[in-house]
C-alpha cells in the first residue's frame, strides 16, 4: 500500500528561492521606508548640484542637487507598485481570456487562439510603445501599455494549461454531472493550474519591471516630477559623462528587484517539482557477512539474502534468497509494492542510483553482480523485455537501428551483419515481412509485434537470462497468448532461463516452472506452476490471491478481499506450517445474488 | 438468470449504431452497426480487446462521441435525437465511472466537495449535502469523516469507491464502468467486484461493464456482449457465451486466458519437477 497512499508533498526552500525572498523584503521594505524619511532629501532642490560623492551624499546630487542615494530609494515605491500593478492586470486579464477561450465554441476559440498567437509573435515591448503612444505619456498608462501586452503570452498559456487538464477525467466527469462551464473553471481548472501559473506570475514581475523601466528611460512612462527607476536613468543619461554614479544605483537597483522575482519564480517552480530534490545514496553494497547455506551453487543465478533500501534506510526488500537454474522459468508474482520488480532489477543491475543494494552473494554464473561489471558483459548476459512496448521504443527511430543497437554496440558486429541476423531471429519469432519491419517505425507497428520484436532482439545476443517485467500487462488477451507462447519456444528450445515477473497469477501458472509468492518485500512461498495451477498451495496470502481472482472456470460467489499489509508473516517451506495463524484472512460478507 | 417481469421499456437500447471518424478518404468506422438492450437491473458486459470500439460505444452512450447513424434510446427517450439543451436535461440519467482512480478525482478538492458537485452540481456545498454524502460514503463503506480529506490520501482501491458513490449519487438510471478494475490490483480489484455485486442487489442497479479482462466481466454480469472490430459477434447470457461460444472469435478469446481451461502454452506440459 506503500505506493498507492501518497504522502504530502513537503515544501521544498532552496537556497535561491530564500535569497530571492530576502532580497525581494528588503526592496519592499526600502519601498515602505525610503519615501517616508528620504522624500526632502530626494525631491527638495538645494544649490549643491552635481556633486560627486561625499559623506553628506554618498553617491553626490543631480542637476538640481537632490541626493542620488535618497532618490533611487524613493523611486522604489513607485517602480514596485506599478510593477505589481501590471502584473496584477496582465495576470487576471490573462487567466480570464485564457479559461473563457476554453468555455467558448470551437470555432471562436480557434479564431481567439489565432488572434493571441499573432500577438504573442509580435515583440511585446514594441506593442507596448504602440499601446503607450495611443494611451499618452504617464505612469498609468504605461502599466496598461505593459499589461495589455503581456495579456496574449499570459493567456495562451492558460488557455494550453486549461486544454491539457480539461482532458483529466476528473473535468469530463464534472461535464457528465451537469456542472456549469464557469463552476468548472473555478473548481477544477484554476486550482490546479495554480502552481504553474504563481511560477509564471513571478516571471512575468521580472519582465515587466525591465519594460515599464524601459518605457520610462525612452520618456513615455513616469513623468516628472514623478520618478521611478527608469525615470531616474532617463535624466543620468544627460550626465553620463559628468555624473557617471547617477546611473549606478538605479541600474543596481533594478537588478535587484528583477534578480529576486526570478529567483523567487526559479524556486517555486522547484519548490513545485515533485520529481526535484531527489536524496542519492550509496550504490551497492555488499554486505561483509559469509555466504548463507541456503545458495545453491549449482544454479545459473543465485541471489542470497538481498536486500534493497531507501536513501532513508526504509527496507524495500528483505532478504530475498532465490536461484534460478539454466532452463527453467521463474515466476515472481505479487501486488505492487511487493518487491518483485526490484529484486529482478536488482540481478539486472537496473536500480536507481538512489537505492542501496545488500546481499550475500548475488552472481550469474561466474559474474559477481555485487560488483561493477563490464556494461558489455551485463548487455549481453542479460536480456530484458519491459512492459510497455509503446514506450520501451524510441518513436523517432526505425525498428532495425533500436533492435541492433547491443549487437552493434557490445558485440561490435558490423551493421550488415547484426540487420542480417536480427531479421533472422524476428522471422524465428514468426514476425511477418521482418525486413520491412526493421524498415519501419515504432507508430507502424502493432503492441504485439512490438513486443515480440523486442524480446527477439534479447535473443540474438544469446543471454544467459531473459528477465521480463510485466511483458504482457499492455497487451491484449488475445495477443499476450502469443507472446506467452513465444516465450515457452524459446525457453524450449535454445533453453533460455527465464525471470518472469507478472501480477497475473493466470500468466505465471500457465508459464512458469517455479514460482515464488512475494509480498511487503519478502518471499512467502515458493510452488512450481503445476501447484499453483492445482490450487496447491500453502501460505494463506496465496491462498487468499487465488480467492481473489476472478475466473472464467468457475463463477464464484464471492471474492475474498486480501489486505496484503494483512500478512507480514514469513515464508513457509514445506515442513514448517507451525507459525502461521489461521483466520488471518477477512472475507468481506458481500454475496452476489444467490 | 432471474426473470423479473419487465413493463417499462429497457433502460438502454442501441439500435444500429454506428460512428465515424474523420470524413472521406481518411473516414473511419469504428461502430458498425452494433444493438443491444440493458434490461432494468441487468448488467451487460462488454468485452473487447484494443480497436474493438468499446469505449467508442461507452463514449456514444454518455454523449461524448457523435453518432452517424442508427440510434441510442434511454429509458424510451432517442438521446442521439435530442437538441442539445434536451441532452443536457437528460446528462445526468447516465453516469460513467472512468477507468483511472488517479486521473478522475480533483486533488485539490475534499471527498465531501466532489461528493456535493454530483449531488447537486451548482450548488455543491458539502454542509449542505451532509446527510447525503455520508450516506454515499457508507454505501461504499467509508466512514463520514472521510468528505473531509482530500484524494492524495486515499489507496487506489479507496479512490475508485468514491468514484463509484460519486456515479450513484447522481441517481443515474444507467451506470457505465469503464475498464474500472484495470487499473488496481488483485486484491483491490476483489474489493471493488464485491462492492459492484453488492450494489447491484442492493439497489438494483443498471449497468454497462466494459472490460478486456474476461475474467472480470464473467463475475460480474448478466449478459455478454463480445465486440470485434466494431462488431458485435456475439451477444448473450453470460453462462452460455462463456460455456458454449459460437462465434470463432470469442471460442479464441476464452482460449486465451491464461490459466482458464480453454488455455494452451504450445505444448500440454510434462510435469516439470
Amino acid at each position: 500500500m506503500a505506493e498507492t497512499t501518497r504522502t504530502k508533498r513537503h515544501f521544498r526552500w532552496t537556497t535561491g528561492l530564500i535569497i530571492g525572498i530576502a532580497l525581494m523584503s528588503v526592496m519592499i521594505l526600502i519601498g515602505l521606508l525610503a519615501p517616508l524619511f528620504l522624500s526632502e532629501a530626494a525631491e527638495k532642490l538645494t544649490a549643491n548640484a552635481s556633486q560627486g560623492p561625499s559623506s553628506a551624499h554618498w553617491l553626490g546630487t543631480d542637476d538640481f542637487g537632490r541626493d542620488v542615494l535618497a532618490r533611487s530609494l524613493v523611486a522604489t515605491r513607485l517602480t514596485l507598485v506599478m510593477t505589481a500593478a501590471t502584473t496584477a492586470i496582465s495576470v487576471v486579464g490573462g487567466v480570464l481570456i485564457g479559461t473563457f477561450i476554453w468555455l467558448a465554441p470551437p470555432r471562436i476559440r480557434n479564431a481567439v487562439l489565432r488572434v493571441i498567437d499573432a500577438a504573442v509573435a509580435y515583440p511585446s515591448l514594441i506593442f507596448a510603445l504602440l499601446i503607450a503612444a495611443i494611451l499618452g505619456q504617464g505612469a498609468w498608462s504605461a502599466v496598461l501599455a505593459i499589461a495589455i501586452a503581456s495579456i496574449p503570452a499570459f493567456a495562451r498559456l492558460t488557455a494550453n494549461m486549461a486544454a491539457s487538464i480539461s482532458q483529466r477525467n476528473y473535468v469530463s466527469t464534472a461535464r457528465l454531472l451537469g456542472v456549469p462551464g464557469p463552476r468548472i473553471i473555478t473548481r477544477h481548472l484554476l486550482p490546479n493550474m495554480a502552481e504553474p501559473l504563481l511560477v509564471l506570475t513571478a516571471t512575468v514581475f521580472a519582465t515587466t519591471l525591465i519594460e515599464l523601466s524601459s518605457l520610462s528611460f525612452i520618456g513615455l512612462g513616469v513623468q516628472n516630477p514623478e520618478y521611478d527607476f527608469g525615470r531616474l536613468l532617463n535624466e543620468a543619461l544627460v550626465n553620463i559623462y559628468s555624473q557617471p554614479l547617477q546611473a549606478v544605483m538605479p541600474s543596481i537597483m533594478i537588478t535587484i528587484a528583477g534578480l529576486s522575482a526570478m529567483l523567487i519564480g526559479d524556486g517555486l517552480a522547484a519548490a513545485t517539482d515533485p520529481r526535484g530534490g531527489r536524496k542519492f545514496g550509496s550504490v551497492k553494497a555488499a554486505s561483509e557477512l559469509p555466504a548463507s547455506m541456503r545458495a545453491d551453487r549449482e544454479a545459473l543465478v543465485e541471489v542470497d539474502n538481498l536486500t534493497v533500501l531507501t536513501p532513508n534506510g526504509v527496507p524495500l526488500v528483505k532478504g530475498v534468497s532465490l536461484s534460478i537454474h539454466a532452463g527453467e522459468v521463474v515466476g515472481l508474482v505479487g501486488e505492487s509494492g511487493s518487491g518483485k520488480s526490484l529484486t529482478a532489477m536488482s540481478i539486472a543491475g537496473l536500480l536507481p542510483e538512489e537505492l542501496t543494494v545488500r546481499a550475500h552473494s548475488m552472481r550469474l554464473g561466474e559474474l559477481d553482480l555485487l560488483k561493477k561489471n563490464d556494461p558489455r558483459t551485463l548487455a549481453t548476459s542479460i536480456g530484458l523485455v519491459y512492459q510497455d512496448p509503446g514506450t520501451s521504443f524510441n518513436p523517432a527511430l526505425r525498428i532495425g537501428s533500436q533492435l541492433t543497437e547491443v549487437s552493434r554496440i557490445h558485440l561490435k558486429q558490423s551493421g550488415k551483419t547484426s540487420f542480417t541476423r536480427m531479421v533472422k531471429a524476428l522471422a524465428d519469432i514468426r514476425i511477418t515481412q521482418p525486413e520491412l519491419r526493421m524498415k519501419q517505425h515504432p507508430h507502424e507497428l502493432s503492441g504485439g509485434m512490438l513486443q515480440r520484436a523486442m524480446i527477439a532482439s534479447t535473443l540474438v545476443t544469446d543471454p544467459r537470462l531473459i528477465i521480463a517485467d510485466e511483458p504482457t500487462t499492455a497487451l491484449d488477451v488475445t495477443v499476450q497468448a502469443d507472446v506467452l507462447r513465444q516465450f515457452r519456444t524459446i525457453n524450449r528450445e535454445m533453453g533460455t532461463a527465464m525471470l518472469f515477473i507478472s501480477h497475473d497469477i493466470g500468466v505465471v501458472q500457465a508459464l512458469c516452472d517455479k514460482v515464488i509468492v512475494m509480498n511487503g518485500g519478502k518471499i512467502l512461498e515458493r510452488l512450481t506452476g503445476a501447484q499453483l495451477a492445482a490450487g496447491d498451495v500453502k501460505h494463506p496470502y496465496t491462498k487468499a490471491l487465488l480467492a481473489a481472482t476472478p475466473s472464467i472456470a468457475e463463477r464464484k460467489t464471492e471474492l475474498v478481499a486480501v489486505r496484503a499489509e494483512d500478512f507480514t508473516f514469513d515464508e513457509i517451506t514445506d515442513d514448517a506450517l507451525g507459525p502461521v495463524q489461521a483466520g488471518t484472512v477477512q472475507p468481506e460478507t458481500e454475496r452476489l445474488q444467490p | 438468470m432471474t426473470s423479473t417481469a419487465m413493463s417499462a421499456a429497457p433502460v438502454l437500447e442501441v439500435r444500429d449504431l454506428e460512428v465515424t471518424f474523420g470524413s472521406g478518404q481518411a473516414a473511419a468506422k469504428v461502430l458498425k452497426g452494433v444493438s443491444a438492450t440493458i434490461e432494468r437491473g441487468k448488467t451487460l458486459g462488454i468485452v473487447g480487446e484494443s480497436g474493438s470500439g468499446k469505449s467508442t460505444l461507452a463514449k456514444a452512450i454518455v454523449g461524448l462521441n457523435p453518432v452517424s447513424s442508427g440510434s441510442i434510446w434511454v429509458n424510451g427517450a432517442d438521446v442521439s435525437r435530442m437538441t442539445s439543451g434536451q441532452r443536457r436535461a437528460m446528462r445526468r440519467e447516465v453516469q460513467m465511472i472512468p477507468q483511472d482512480p488517479y486521473s478522475s478525482l480533483n486533488p485539490r478538492r475534499t471527498i465531501g466537495q466532489t461528493l456535493a458537485e454530483a449531488i447537486d452540481p451548482v450548488k455543491s456545498n458539502p454542509r449542505a449535502h451532509r446527510e447525503k454524502i455520508s450516506y454515499w460514503l457508507s454505501t461504499i463503506r467509508l466512514d463520514a469523516d472521510v468528505a473531509e480529506r482530500y484524494p492524495h490520501e486515499f489507496s487506489g482501491g479507496q479512490r475508485q469507491r468514491i468514484a463509484i458513490a460519486r456515479a450513484l449519487a447522481v441517481g443515474p438510471k444507467l451506470i457505465i464502468a469503464d475498464e474500472i478494475t484495470s487499473a488496481l490490483d488483485l486484491s483491490v480489484q476483489a474489493e471493488i467486484l464485491n462492492l459492484i455485486s453488492r450494489l447491484r442487489t442492493e439497489l438494483d442497479l443498471t449497468m454497462a461493464f466494459i472490460s478486456h479482462d474476461l475474467d472480470v466481466v464473467h463475475h460480474v454480469s448478466d449478459g455478454i456482449m463480445v465486440l470485434f472490430h466494431g462488431e458485435v459477434v456475439e451477444l448473450g447470457d453470460v453462462d452460455s457465451v462463456y460455456g458454449n461460444p459460437k462465434h470463432p472469435y470469442t471460442r479464441k478469446l476464452i482460449d486465451s486466458v491464461p490459466g482458464g481451461p480453454g488455455f494452451d502454452i504450445g505444448e500440454r506440459r510434462a510435469a516439470v519437477a
